[in-house]
């Protein structure tokens, strides 16, 4: 009896009040952020333990195939990283010159801050974002281990990306390679600004990212090096983001643009460092490009 | 019986989420991992009805919402509505032997799925290259997620006809 009694409402009402229901949802979660911050941390704090102990099973057998599959690529790669050595060798050389030079001027600039200098904790990447439109990641370490909002993360080239959200356990990271990175950056050889922009599609072609606002007049040649600028609100100046290529005056005949390779190999990475100090707060007139 | 399914889906997103966002991440083909919670989302619809499909499809975004997103609800959307649509289908399909319709219905639902995140995160921020991201990303995905529904809606019909879950349903009839 209480059977022929159940009410039977049409599917696409129900498809109708759910999707209102997401709807302020996502209006709510958009304009009150930080409220739902804890709703998601929980979620985080359950899923994070998982994720990370069938990802080590994962990596297990993943990296049992690819020794398998890598040994012919090893072996071209060892030559190159041959030929790389003896290049890096005599880098190293110029360089260790340069320093010398450079510890003299520190001295006299009392110059003391250099990315060698801040505090860094390692961490393991152990999730990646379920879509494939994102380049997000989550790394085993939070707010326990020291980990904040917008701390930045490098691996041993160069600069990854930012902190973006930080759980007890957890933390996820934006790459610079996102879509939806935009970073402030500087020339290390004539101190000139640029904005190096993510973009899915130009990293997923050409392995670059576009850089645009870099003055007409100025001197930089392919290959310079292009770092986090000073007047970056989120990134600790002087880290290196790659270098420049194919530099092209715009239509506005007022800028330049160039395509930068990161010096960070996106696709093998699974470890990297996260920078334990944050920018120094600046007023928010002091810079306008920067997310 | 409604109590046994709830438990039999809960656990699919739960193991299908974890193995999307990990096992997966590291079998990428083209860079790419299956959308497993697409599948998920169109075989509770296909198997039993609209309404089972927009929560299941609810439970799958919120999920990924909570864990990834930026707002919470947008993926809950997306996924909602494949299986409702996949819902649809319900009422005129009988599940057998044959996975043309399951696969077709992935298909379509990852498509979908992918087409609406692309206006949603990517075409209002003026990004128009759809052709590119057709080819790299929604392409491979689909492909990759047939794969894998294959073995997926497989293991979830089974579950579905499996007497632990299908149990009282009988009993049920009688009374």
């Amino acid at each position: 009896m209480r059977n022929k009694l159940t009410i039977t409402i049409q599917p696409r009402y129900v498809l109708f009040i759910c999707s209102i229901c997401c709807l302020v949802m996502i209006i709510l979660s958009f304009k009150y952020e930080d409220q739902i911050a804890p709703v998601k941390t929980a979620v985080g704090t359950v899923m994070t333990p998982m994720q990370k102990g069938i990802n080590s099973i994962g990596q297990l057998v993943s990296d049992e195939i690819r020794s398998f599959k890598k040994m012919e690529k090893l072996q071209a790669e060892n030559d190159a990283l041959h030929q790389e050595v003896d290049e890096l060798e005599y880098n190293n050389k110029i360089l260790q010159k340069d320093k010398y030079e450079l510890d003299n001027l520190r001295e006299l600039y009392e110059l003391d801050s250099s990315y060698a200098d801040y505090p860094k904790v390692a961490a393991h990447i152990i999730s990646k974002d379920s879509g494939n439109w994102f380049e997000v990641f989550t790394i085993d370490k939070g707010s326990s281990d020291g980990i904040e909002k917008d701390m930045n993360v490098i691996a041993g080239a160069g600069l990854v990306g930012l902190v973006y959200e930080v759980g007890k356990n957890y933390a996820k990271v934006r790459s610079i390679i996102d879509d939806k990175s935009n970073i402030s950056g500087m020339f290390l050889e004539t101190n000139e600004t640029c904005i190096v922009e993510g973009n899915l599609t130009t990293i997923e072609d050409g392995g670059y990212l576009p850089v645009g606002m870099i003055d007409k007049g100025s001197k930089i040649k392919e290959g310079y090096e292009v770092v986090t600028s000073r007047v970056s609100s989120k990134f600790l100046p002087g880290i290196l983001i790659g270098k420049i290529k194919n530099l092209e005056v715009d239509s506005t005949n007022m800028t330049m643009t160039g395509q930068l390779t990161p010096s960070v190999d996106f696709t093998s990475l699974n470890m990297v460092l996260v920078i334990t100090e944050l920018k120094v707060d600046l007023p928010d007139e002091a810079y306008m490009y920067d997310e | 019986m409604a109590l046994r399914r709830f438990f039999l889906y809960f656990a699919g997103i739960v193991v299908c989420f974890l193995l999307q966002t990990t096992v997966f991440q590291w079998f990428s083909l083209a860079g790419v991992a299956p959308n497993l919670l697409v599948i998920v989302a169109v075989t509770a619809g296909l198997l039993n009805g609209s309404v089972p499909g927009i929560f299941c499809g609810m439970a799958c975004g919120l999920f990924v919402d909570c864990v990834y997103g930026n707002v919470i609800g947008l993926y809950a959307l997306f996924y909602m509505l494949d299986g409702y649509l996949a819902g649809l289908v319900h009422q005129i399909y009988s599940p057998g032997e044959e996975y043309s319709i399951p696969l077709l219905l992935t298909g379509a639902g990852d498509l979908l799925f992918n087409f609406l995140y692309y206006c949603a995160e990517f075409l209002l921020r003026n990004r128009q290259a759809f052709g590119t991201y057709f080819v790299k990303i929604m392409l491979p995905e689909l492909v990759y997620t047939l794969l894998a529904a294959v073995f997926i809606y497989k293991l979830l019909l089974w579950l579905h006809n499996h007497p632990a879950v299908q149990g009282r349903q009988k009993e049920e009839d009688n009374a």
